[in-house]
């Protein structure tokens, strides 16, 4: 077995779980809301693009920005039908959040079922023909164009993440109501308006790692969804709520945890031993890696 | 009393009544705020002067009645943001700087959500000028700045954000003796830029030193009001207000 | 003959046909189908339900049952355990004859000891783990285990020359653990090949990118894939796309999925109970029946819900044709001789176990898939 090759899948992995737990970690630090309808957001996506993909024809491309799409609209109709109406009628702010919470559980109950029923809960994919999976030889391991491009989407993602939270004057609004929803009305800021986009953001990276997964494994079912909302939580937690760093580390710690589990030792440990490792990091560092008490920071 | 279109007063307050839930903060306040002018609201502590400012500001969540115009145009029930953007900006009680953001990103952050955004440059130069000290700390952490130099950033926030009027809750808060005289100096010099300014002081004695007209205000009422130099010549006001014992 | 004599014959006449007209009229037989049509094995279910009907309509439509009718009832098992558990309790107070179903093994756990209890008969599907029919004698299962017929991979495989096999499988589900951990090694054995990897993943990982690697790694000249279908693409897309040529078997695939996998998937071996393809005589009459009500191939789950009542059926035909009454009672008697020798269905001819004759015995074929078609390559008859 090669060491080059096993590294390269754990990046590709960890490249995956980044998109995915981005959107997550971004609304959770942003708002304050845990979004556990971000896995459904992600399967959700992946089936419209899958489906508009074979009823109409379209180019593989336009599918997914379909399908990325449709989660950045997942994302803003939670933030207007469930976050918008909770934060005018609750004021306690610990109520408040649970109550979005439970929210967000509701609607990831109901897409799940959508989309379970219209999928039988069975596997659903693009068309084999779809995407033209050509290999690569680096280092004598093996990469394929799919997973180049998740990797350098990821890259891009990440970075441009990055660089908005902590440059645009969006990013510091989030920041700011981050930090304290009280604030950015005085400094006539648009809450419930930042909060759509921050929503609509986080839907479109669940989007954005639904499709791209589904290319890359050429397959997926709604309880794929359940494993990357636990992985991503996981992830989350573990690299500090709101940090885009930690966010991006803790996704290549787990991912190359999980790698290094099934390449040297029982491949049925693979979870067991990636959530230990999780929790012995929270024992001696409880706010995660690069957490702190409050705010969103790049 | 009617809704003047008064172009010598900016901000009109008519019959205000605030409540939390049976409780009664604000009963049948009037107020007028002139243009240019330096207006504060004095009384005891829970006389209803915040719950005053932050209802005008839309910035409470309580039971509001009462009609408020702002520029002529009326703003009651409106919420804070989109008062912003009508002209008006509160300074809140305890400052409430952006922790995490640095001088430099709590300014452009208020200048985006104020009415020049494309003005960004020249509004905060106007700031540093004036608060020499946030031109030096640029780059400090808000959370990081002393009690005074928070209240400047409070200050300029509001003042980048490009309004006609702003209402200041308790400016000098937790201030030392100097500091408070310095910024009462700057809420001065401030006016004088041709800003309109309403606020609430428990400090009375500051208040009157750059007030131009004062209310009173006395467990939810309005109970007196006039031009800072009448008030302070009456003997009751002196002795409540000023802690002079000897009034003539 | 006199008038009197006439008017009596007349009259004797009327009254045999009124008698024969009264008895013309058909008895319902109550049976309840408890099949999951949500859910998990919602997907599974359906299609149980779908031979079910198929069979049901070609019994009533012959008169093998005399003036009775089957009526079968169904009602959804959800995936659930609790909900199915009820449903037992309720079919078992009810005037049903017997319960057909559920199809998750859960379910089946959970229900079982109820039917016995209330001595119902009860005929389930799928439901593949130990410990159902093993209940007690009120309990049949009608699929045969993986492990009865996955052999005739390994044969196939012998023949083909093959030496080195790796294995993957999924960990945590007992039936298809057991196949990849014990049986499978042992008819590597049998047919004098080795097993070069051994891989278990939980049922819900989805990427395998490293155990791809792996089993690749081991160079082997065939590899078992013991998954469900959400994992198969992954798996069967990967290795193929790792460069790996030889061969891929699995015990079961979805169409869905074969669609999913493309031509990856050509070649492709499974060792399963029934295929379309199948060309036994009552193999072929279902599938052209099922093709023909249903305008699409019938899957094996369709061919287990046919069969399963098909041989309810065809112990009702006993008890009626011995001019009992189809009660409980009754049938399971009938049940137990039929079992005894068995019956044509779906699946082909269809046994019981020697233990406790309960636990269907099928000859399985192994299919290959060329371009998604599946191909006989042999019988179980044969092996």
């Amino acid at each position: 077995m090669l060491y080059e090759q096993l590294i390269i899948n754990a990046a590709v992995l960890g490249a995956v779980f980044t998109l995915f737990a981005l959107g997550l970690s971004l609304t959770w630090g942003a708002l304050d809301v845990l979004n556990l309808a971000h896995g459904a957001t992600f399967v959700t996506s992946a089936w419209v693009a899958t489906s508009v993909y074979s009823a109409y024809e379209l180019p593989l491309a336009s599918a997914m920005l379909v399908g990325i799409l449709t989660g950045g609209m997942i994302g803003v109709v939670a933030d207007l039908v469930a976050f918008k109406p909770i934060r005018l009628l609750i004021t306690n702010k610990r109520q408040a959040e649970l109550s979005m919470v439970a929210a967000t559980i509701g609607m990831g109950f109901v897409l799940d079922r959508i989309i379970g029923r219209a999928t039988l809960d069975q596997v659903f994919s693009f068309p084999a023909r779809a995407f033209p999976y050509k290999d690569f030889h680096i280092f004598g391991a093996r990469i394929s164009n799919i997973e180049i491009i998740i990797l350098v989407l990821t890259f891009l993602c990440a970075v441009l993440l990055n660089l908005w939270i902590s440059r645009s004057r969006q990013g510091m609004a989030i920041r700011a109501i981050a930090y304290s929803a009280k604030i950015p009305p005085l400094l006539g800021i648009h809450v419930d308006r930042m909060s759509a986009a921050t929503m609509a953001i986080g839907g479109m990276l669940a989007g954005l790692s639904g499709t791209l997964m589904t290319v890359w494994v050429s397959g997926m079912a709604v309880s794929t969804g359940h494993s990357f909302l636990l992985k991503g939580f996981a992830i989350v937690v573990l690299g500090g709520v709101g940090s885009i760093r930690g966010c991006v580390l803790a996704a290549f710690i787990l991912a190359f945890a999980e790698t290094g589990i099934v390449a040297f030792g029982a491949g049925n440990l693979r979870d067991l031993a990636a959530f230990s490792l999780i929790v012995l990091i929270l024992l001696f560092r409880p706010q995660g890696l690069f957490g702190t008490r409050s705010a969103m920071r790049a | 009393m009617s809704l003047e279109s008064d172009t010598k007063y900016d901000l009109i307050v008519e019959d205000l009544n605030v409540r939390y839930g049976k409780i009664a903060a604000v009963l049948g306040a009037n107020l007028k705020v002139r243009r240019g002018s330096v207006t504060a609201v004095i009384g005891a502590n829970g006389a209803g002067k915040s719950s005053t400012l932050n209802a005008v500001c839309g910035n409470l969540r309580a039971s509001i009645d009462g009609r408020i115009s702002l520029l002529g145009d009326s703003i009651s029930g409106l919420r804070a943001h989109k008062i912003v953007q009508k002209g008006m900006v509160l300074v809140p009680e305890g400052r409430e700087i952006v922790g995490p953001l640095t001088v430099r990103e709590n300014l452009h952050l208020a200048n985006y959500g104020g009415r020049a955004p494309q003005e960004s440059a020249r509004l905060i130069r106007e700031v540093y000028e004036m608060f020499p000290v946030l031109d030096e700390r640029q780059h400090t952490l808000g959370g990081m700045l002393s009690g005074g130099e928070q209240q400047m950033l409070a200050f300029g926030r509001a003042v980048v954000a490009a309004p006609d009027v702003i209402v200041m809750d308790e400016p000098s808060m937790g201030l030392s003796p100097i500091m408070v005289d310095f910024i009462m100096k700057s809420i001065r010099a401030i006016s004088q830029r041709g800003l309109t300014i309403l606020l609430v002081e428990q400090n009375a004695n500051s208040a009157f030193k750059i007030a131009d007209y004062v209310y009173v205000m006395d467990r939810g009422r309005i109970v007196q009001e006039g031009s800072a130099a009448d008030l302070r010549n009456d003997p009751k006001i002196a002795r409540t207000f000023l802690g002079i014992r000897n009034a003539a | 003959m006199s008038i009197p004599r006439k008017i009596l014959l007349a009259g004797m006449v009327a009254g045999m046909l009124s008698a024969s007209a009264l008895s013309a009229s058909a008895e319902d037989i109550d049976v309840a189908a408890l099949v999951e049509q949500t859910g998990v094995v919602g997907y599974a279910g359906q299609s149980v339900w779908k031979g079910m009907q198929l069979a049901a309509e070609k019994v009533n439509e012959s008169s093998r049952l005399g003036d009775y009718k089957l009526k079968i009832e169904i009602k959804d098992a959800a995936s659930n355990p609790a909900t199915t558990a009820a449903l037992a309790t309720q079919a078992a107070k009810s005037d049903a004859v017997a319960i057909l179903g559920p199809a998750l093994s859960s379910s089946a756990l959970a229900s079982a000891p109820i039917a016995q209890r209330e001595k119902i008969p009860m005929i389930a599907v799928q439901s593949n783990t130990e410990g159902v029919v093993e209940t007690g004698e009120y309990i049949y299962r009608l699929t045969a285990p993986f492990y009865t017929y996955n052999d005739l991979t390994f044969k196939h495989l012998a023949d083909e020359g093959v030496k080195k096999v790796a294995l993957s499988f999924i960990s945590n589900i007992p039936s298809v653990a057991g196949l990849g951990k014990d049986f499978a090694p042992k008819w590597a054995k049998e047919y004098g090949m080795e097993i070069v990897a051994s891989e278990g993943t939980p049922f819900n990982t989805t990427d395998f990118s490293t155990t791809i690697e792996k089993l690749v790694a081991a160079k082997p000249d065939a590899i078992g894939l013991y998954h469900i279908d959400t994992q198969l693409t992954g798996l069967i897309t990967g290795l193929r796309r790792a460069g790996f040529e030889g061969k891929l078997f699995v015990y079961n695939i979805n169409p869905s999925t074969l669609e999913a996998v493309g031509d990856a998937a050509d070649g492709l071996l499974m060792s399963i109970d029934y295929s379309p393809a199948m060309s036994d005589p009552s193999s072929k009459e279902f599938t052209d029946s099922f093709r023909k009500k249903f305008d699409d191939d019938p899957t094996i789950y369709a061919a287990n819900g046919y069969d399963a009542v098909l041989f309810l059926s065809a112990a009702l035909e006993k008890v009626i044709k011995a001019g009992n009454k189809p009660d409980r009672e009754n049938l399971l008697a009938a049940i137990s001789e039929v079992a005894q020798t068995g019956f044509a269905g779906a699946s082909g001819d269809t046994t019981f176990d020697d233990k406790y004759h309960r636990d269907a015995r099928v000859n399985g074929v192994l299919v290959r898939f060329d371009k998604g078609k599946p191909n006989i390559l042999f019988s179980g008859k044969d092996r």
